[in-house]
Parts: C-alpha cells; structure tokens; sequence
C-alpha cells in the first residue's frame, strides 16, 4: 500500500467521524444576515457606504467624533489583524486612477464575477488599487449595480478572494475598515505578529496623524494620501483612545487648523516601534492601467 | 436572496463541508468557525452563487481560500462549541487510530500544503482543480503535494494502517 493510499484512507476515516454541527441552516443565515446588516452606514451626507468588509479579520474603525477633526479609533468585534485599514469617509468625492503597485487588469478581469452581474459587462469605477510586496492585490471600486457604492475586493495571483464578499459598514460609523494580509503567518501561536495602520485620505490629503491617546498627535508618513504606520508587535491595537485625523489637499485640518502647525504636537510622544520602517504599501508613480476595468464580455 | 435554497444547500452540503473544513484546519472550534464564516459570506453573495455553474465548488473554494487566508492573518478569533465532541466516538478501530494520526500530520503542514493534500486525497481534486482553487499553477500543486508527502512519509510509515481501501 502506497503513502497515497494510507493517506486517503485516514483522510476518509477521519472525515468519516466529524459530527455535523448542529443547527448549521439556521446559524449561517442569521450569521449571514447579521453580516450584511451590521455594514450598514448612513454617512452624514446621506451616502450609504458599503465596503468590502472582510467581516472575519481583526477590523478597527474609525467613530466620527462629531467636530469632524479627528476620527475615534476603536477594535471591531474581531481585534486581531495584521494590517488595519482605515478609508477615509468622503471617499466619494474621491477621483480615479489611484494606483499604488500596478494592479493586473487581469484581476479586475477575474473579478467580473463580482461586479459583473446578470445585466452582463458592465463598467466599474476604480478609486484606488494596487498590489502589496507581499503579492496582495486589492481595488477600491463602485459598481452601479450596487447603486455605486464603495468595495473592496483583495485575492492573489490575479484571482480574487471570493470569500471577501462586499459588504457595509455599521450605521454609527461614518468610516469603515478591514484587514488585509501583510506576512505568512503559519505557525500556531507565533508571538510577533506586526501590526500596521494604514489609513486611506483623500487624494492629495497631505496630512494623516495619529494619536494613541486622543490628545497627543504624531505624523504618519503619507503617499500619494495614503498614511502607513507600523504600530507595534503586540495585539493590542489599538488603545482606547486612539484617534486619526486627516488634512485636505490644502493641508488644512478640518478645524481650520493648518495641518503640522504643531499646535499639538508633542515632542515627546515618540512613534511607536517601527514607524517609519519600510511601508507595506507598494512604489508609487507606476503607470496606470485604466480608470474602469477591462471592458470585460462574455458570460461568466 | 432566497433562503429557501441557501437552508436546502446548508443542509445538503454543510456535512461534507464540515468535513473538509475539518482536515483543513487544527481543530474542531477552527473548523466549525471557518465553516459558518464561509457560509455566512456565502449567504450574503447567494444570489450570484447560486447562479453559479457548481454552487458547491464555488463555496468549496471559498471555505479553502478563507482557511488559507485565515492562517496568514493569523487570526485570534475562535468561538469554541464545548458541547460538540471533536469526532464520533467509536470503538478503538483501524479507522479511529488512522483518523487520530492524519489529522496529527496534517496539523504539521502548512495550510497550502494541508489543502492541497485534502483537495487531492480527500476530495479527489484534480492537479487542475486544485490549482483552480488555490489560484496556483498546478505545477505549484504538484510541488506541494510533493512536499508534503516527503513530509509525510516517515509518519505516515508508522501511524497508518495499512488496510484494505474502504
């Protein structure tokens, strides 16, 4: 008997003995449905906003805190993650052609089937896209069909992970967030697991700080509106009261303060371990590809 | 989005789901997580899935897509079930002691290899499907699967019975 042949055997055997979970219909509709429910948003303009939510990762976001110049920072039901993604609410007043990394058209091709609905080809409006060092690709898109709403959509190797369906944000949250890979983490119970922030402006937010205590603000470093700080290798990010607060293109906070005036800055508020380190967002300045995606045809 | 068809496909599949899900991850708790999680954005996208050639290789895929991505987030999130034995209990058989020591090789492999191997012994994937589900090149299949059996190969020497295929 060959090792296949031992192997299929256990496999069988040991599929053989798993018990069904019990109630599985019942708990995956409500399970589904509280997922499609909890993403919900009403903006402050009106804009319902929906984003790919990634609902199973470690999720922080970002509380409007009223005056409109900083955003609460807090952990969503799931607090560990790699990667925490912060997009910045006026996403619609966002233009196209954001690429950081060149993303495939393949992907966005392979993504039809995400956008791409009964009606047949149709055009989907790209707001930011790109591909991480470690081989993530990701795009920031409206889709009509969803009456252009925001997502987000990540895979590999120009595939997309189809089970990082869209999703909406809660209805007291004026941002939204979700996780994305940053590093291979096989090993039961690794202790270092990096922890980075990474917060979406505006294109030409010039601005992106961070606070860890809501009053003492340090800069992130920022590209292209895009703010990426490494936090820590600890899981608990992030503190209860920390904050971002973003600029306009103006450099102007939304207080009317100019952005790095330094009004509260604080000297001694030291980055945290890591910061400015190698960001995992991709080289800037590559060429676009196209400000929808590929007129794609055919039936899926 | 018909809940019809979503309960009728849950209860229909969600056995050989488990199952798999099962093989693929560490234990039951991660298993039953990874299930349910993967059912959950399945309901939320059920309409375009089940317009889907095969419903069932496309959640398939998803349920081996998210384990994957879920060990490279490293995720801490586990909703154990205490009330749920971790296998059936059965007579200390062939069978049991060839469960009890694939699913401890398994936990040695790294998820890619871990689903690879399960697609190909398990469910009798094709080098094909399985690159089509783990969006790799099959020679990438074969070269994990490779991996994994020269890794496999001493313990398996010794924790699993040779018996005549069931």
């Amino acid at each position: 008997m060959t090792i296949e042949d031992r192997l299929r055997n256990g496999l069988h055997d040991a599929a053989d003995g798993v018990a069904p979970i019990p109630d599985l219909p019942d708990a995956a509709i409500q399970r589904g449905r509280r997922r499609r429910t909890v993403r919900r948003v009403t903006t402050a303009g009106g804009v319902v906003l929906s984003v790919a939510a990634l609902a199973t990762t470690g999720a922080v976001v970002a509380n409007n805190t009223g005056g409109g110049s900083s955003h609460k920072l807090g952990v969503g039901s799931h607090n560990v993650g790699t990667q925490h993604v912060v997009a910045d609410p006026w996403w619609d007043t966002w233009t196209t052609d954001r690429y950081y990394g060149r993303v495939d058209p393949a992907f966005l091709a392979a993504a039809r089937p995400i956008y791409d609905r009964a009606a047949g080809p149709e055009k989907i409006s790209v707001y930011a896209a790109g591909t991480n060092p470690d081989g993530l690709q990701w795009v920031m898109f409206t889709d009509p069909h969803d009456g252009y709403v925001m997502q987000w959509l990540e895979g590999h190797n120009n595939a997309p992970s189809y089970g990082e369906s869209s999703g909406q944000v809660t209805p007291d949250l004026t941002w939204t967030s979700w996780t994305v890979p940053t590093e291979a983490t096989q090993s039961n119970g690794a202790a270092t697991v990096e922890e980075w922030l990474i917060v979406v402006g505006r294109p030409g937010t010039t601005t992106i700080d961070y606070s860890p205590d809501g009053t003492t603000w340090q800069p992130i470093d920022v590209e292209h509106g895009i703010g990426v700080m490494k936090v820590a290798t600890h899981t608990g990010f992030p503190p209860a009261s920390a904050k971002v607060r973003l600029s306009d293109a103006g450099g102007v906070y939304a207080t009317g303060t100019p952005a790095g005036a330094g009004a509260d800055a604080n000297p001694s508020d030291s980055p945290p371990p890591g910061t400015g380190d190698a960001t995992p967002t991709p080289t800037p300045s590559v060429s676009p590809v196209s400000t929808t995606a590929p007129a794609v045809s055919g039936a899926r | 989005m018909s809940d019809e068809t979503f309960r009728e496909f849950v209860v229909a599949r969600g056995p050989d789901l488990t199952r798999m899900a099962t093989l693929l991850c560490r234990d039951r708790s991660d298993a039953e997580d990874l299930v349910q999680d993967t059912l959950a954005s399945a309901y939320a996208s059920w309409r375009r899935i089940e317009a889907a050639a095969s419903p069932e290789a496309y959640v398939r895929r998803m349920l081996v897509n998210r384990h994957v991505s879920w060990w490279r987030r490293h995720r801490g999130r586990v909703e154990p079930r205490a009330d749920v034995p971790d296998v059936a209990t059965a007579d200390p058989t062939d069978a049991t002691a060839n469960a009890d020591a694939v699913r401890r090789m398994l936990r040695e492999l790294p998820p890619r290899q871990r689903a690879a191997v399960v697609l190909r012994y398990y469910a009798d994937y094709s080098d094909n499907q399985i690159a089509e589900t783990l969006s790799c090149t099959e020679q990438t299949v074969r070269s994990q699967i490779s991996r994994a059996l020269a890794s496999l190969r001493e313990p398996a020497q010794d924790g699993l019975t040779e018996r005549t295929p069931s």
